[in-house]
């Protein structure tokens, strides 16, 4: 096949991912991708494939002789090569068109690991360090804890008791970040923390770091149920899949939740759970974790995703 | 039969929504949906960078000479290194959008090295990538400090053995049959001229980062993480892994702060800082591209001293810092 045709194809390409960009767009479903702090980008690029499609479409072999300044011609000739690249582009194409959109589920939050305390780093504690070390094991907290679940609740009740000393000890390891601070004060003299879409993370990061101030109050969180492998039929963790850029990015924040209701509840259901905040510990270090009092089935939300609410790409 | 391929695309540009709830029980595995999400959302993520990229590249090409290159780029040997980093950090782009702009100012006469302090210190030193990074880290800045001051140092020192190694020699593939090709005497604008550099560039280096993409994806999708975790214990080993990790997973360095937090229970602050000085240096899709641009024994020397500096310089990191 002559150099037209791979000119035509190219064009046709480039029209392709703009139509298959502003199909996303305009049926929203690009958010499956897509943060919407990056939506800009994708317009620009949308804009860019047109333009670039309709030059590409009014470009004449004629004319390469002195355009192409041998761009095309370093291009493997081979035509088996040329079928497998030119399928490369195609491909996204196809499966873009065709394959139907579906939230990351539980199935990919094992493969991911989930976050139990929070997205944003605390520092280490030095005795959380020598422990990890000694306890010859590198595996997730999640397994530890799992492997040993009456251990973990033994160790639940001393923390408990311990809580006082290790509130202090707490206070002098986070560097308290003013936002932090700031959004732990809204909640002061409030009883119920309703946990929103915007404020998602940054809720979870907050309730972890300020999670003494926060024990027993009521929290009303939704997400879908995930449970690691060895988990108990009356715990699981309510989950969410975090965003920044791209769902390639994205990671799991979950809570934990306990509770006799939570039986009925199967993996990957949507649910919005009412309970009590309290305060556990998990291998080394204290989580949140709801004491269930409502559990309710609800449709998967509009917007699957939670995303970084940060202002930095802007 | 470029018609039907039109048509075809057009039909699922306006039936979209049908064609995708029609394909619901076809039962496609979930998992394979699972790759083909983030195959997409990387392409789709990365498109944007790419065409900025390929865009600078040919403005450059059409509008930038030989002479202006030459006149403000530094090229005393290793003296230049510094500014030429300097330099670099004014670059607001990813490792997607600095190839072709770094193999187009090399093909314009820049001296070798300074590209690949370009190459190596633009993804990281980034307004964009300090802010994510910071925002992911606040709470822990030897991260932030690390990840930049480890960029900074490590560009020096790689452009510095890379002078060494392979002085002012030409390590691009030739591919150009003529250098100078807007001498002729009726020719399309300048304009339109670019515009065809920017989409031959763009399938060029495309298929590079589709393939690329498309190895990353299939390991997130399919590869857990508690596998990666439970392999490297010790710092040089978990340093070697959260590397290896970088590298398979291919992200953009404007987003993979988030990602690396992720791994803050599992992994050393050693570690994590070397997932994020070394994954914007290399991963899948840009040593694919780079192996489009550049000659095969350049890339592997390239690939060799920035993975055995990277290694090095984490190890006395944790000696020193920590």
């Amino acid at each position: 096949m002559n150099n037209q045709f791979y000119i035509n194809l190219r064009s046709i390409i480039l029209f392709g991912f703009a139509f298959l960009m502003s199909a996303l767009i305009y049926t929203g479903q690009i958010q499956y991708y897509i943060a919407p702090q990056m939506m800009k980008f994708m317009y620009f690029a949308t804009g860019t494939f047109f333009i670039l499609g309709i030059i590409q479409l009014f470009r004449s072999e004629d004319s390469e002789e002195h355009c192409l300044c041998g761009h095309d011609h370093h291009e493997t000739k081979h035509p088996f090569m040329r079928f497998f690249v030119y399928s490369l582009f195609i491909l996204p194409l196809l499966t873009g068109f065709v394959f139907p959109e579906k939230v990351l589920d539980s199935s990919m939050a094992q493969k991911k690991g989930v976050s139990l305390s929070g997205s944003v780093k605390q520092k280490d504690r030095p005795a959380q360090q020598a422990d990890s070390e000694s306890s010859k094991s590198s595996t997730p907290n999640a397994d530890e804890f799992l492997e040993d679940p009456e251990g973990y609740m033994e160790d639940l009740e001393e923390e408990v008791s311990e809580s006082s000393n290790s509130q202090t000890a707490d206070d002098g390891i986070y560097d308290y970040d003013e936002y932090y601070a700031e959004l732990a004060d809204q909640y002061k003299n409030k009883d119920k923390v309703v946990v929103t879409d915007d404020k998602y993370s940054d809720l979870l990061d907050t309730l972890s770091i300020f999670l003494d101030q926060f024990q027993g109050k009521t929290i009303e969180i939704e997400g879908f149920a995930y449970r690691e492998t060895d988990m108990g039929n009356d715990e699981l963790v309510v989950a969410r899949f975090l965003m920044s850029c791209c769902s390639a990015d994205t990671s799991v924040v979950g809570t934990m939740a306990k509770g006799t209701d939570l039986q009925r509840i199967e993996d990957d259901q949507w649910i919005k759970v009412t309970g009590t905040i309290k305060k556990t510990n998990y291998n080394d270090s204290m989580i949140p974790m709801i004491e269930v009092t409502n559990v309710e089935r609800i449709e998967s939300p509009d917007s699957p995703y939670v995303y970084q609410d940060i202002g930095i790409f802007n | 039969m470029i018609f039907l391929l039109f048509f075809l695309f057009l039909f699922g540009f306006l039936f979209i929504e049908e064609i995708k709830s029609s394909a619901v029980p076809l039962n496609i595995p979930s998992s394979l949906i699972d790759l083909n999400t983030i195959f997409l959302s990387i392409v789709l993520e990365a498109f944007p960078f790419l065409l900025l990229g390929v865009f600078v590249s040919a403005i450059i090409q059409s509008f930038v000479s030989e002479e202006t290159i030459k006149r403000f780029t530094p090229k005393k040997g290793y003296i230049a290194l510094v500014p030429a980093t300097l330099m670099a950090a004014l670059f607001p782009v990813c490792e997607c959008a600095i190839i072709p702009v770094v193999r187009r100012l090399i093909k314009k006469g820049m001296p070798l090295h300074i590209g690949v302090v370009f190459l190596v210190a633009a993804p990281i030193l980034n307004p964009v990538v300090f802010l994510s990074t910071f925002y992911a880290f606040r709470s822990d800045m030897t991260v932030v400090y690390a990840r930049m001051g480890l960029g900074f140092i490590l560009a020096i020192v790689i452009g510095a053995i890379i002078y060494t190694i392979f002085k002012n020699k030409d390590m691009l593939k030739i591919v150009e049959t003529h250098t100078h090709p807007h001498h002729h005497g009726s020719e399309p604008s300048k304009w339109k001229m670019t515009m065809y550099h920017m989409s031959d560039e763009f399938f060029d280096t495309g298929k590079y980062l589709l393939f690329g993409a498309l190895l990353a994806s299939s390991f997130q999708a399919f590869v857990s993480r508690e596998f990666i975790a439970s392999i490297g214990t010790e710092t040089w080993s978990s340093s070697l892994i959260m590397m290896g990790f970088a590298y398979l997973v291919s992200l953009c360095s404007e987003a993979d702060a988030f990602v690396a937090v992720s791994f803050q229970s599992t992994f050393s602050t050693a570690s994590i800082v070397a997932f994020l000085v070394y994954g914007p240096m290399l991963d899948i899709k840009n040593t694919l591209m780079l192996l489009a641009y550049f000659k095969k024994k350049f890339v592997l020397t390239l690939m060799i001293v920035i993975t055995v500096t990277v290694f090095i310089a984490i190890l006395l990191f944790q000696l020193l810092f920590l």
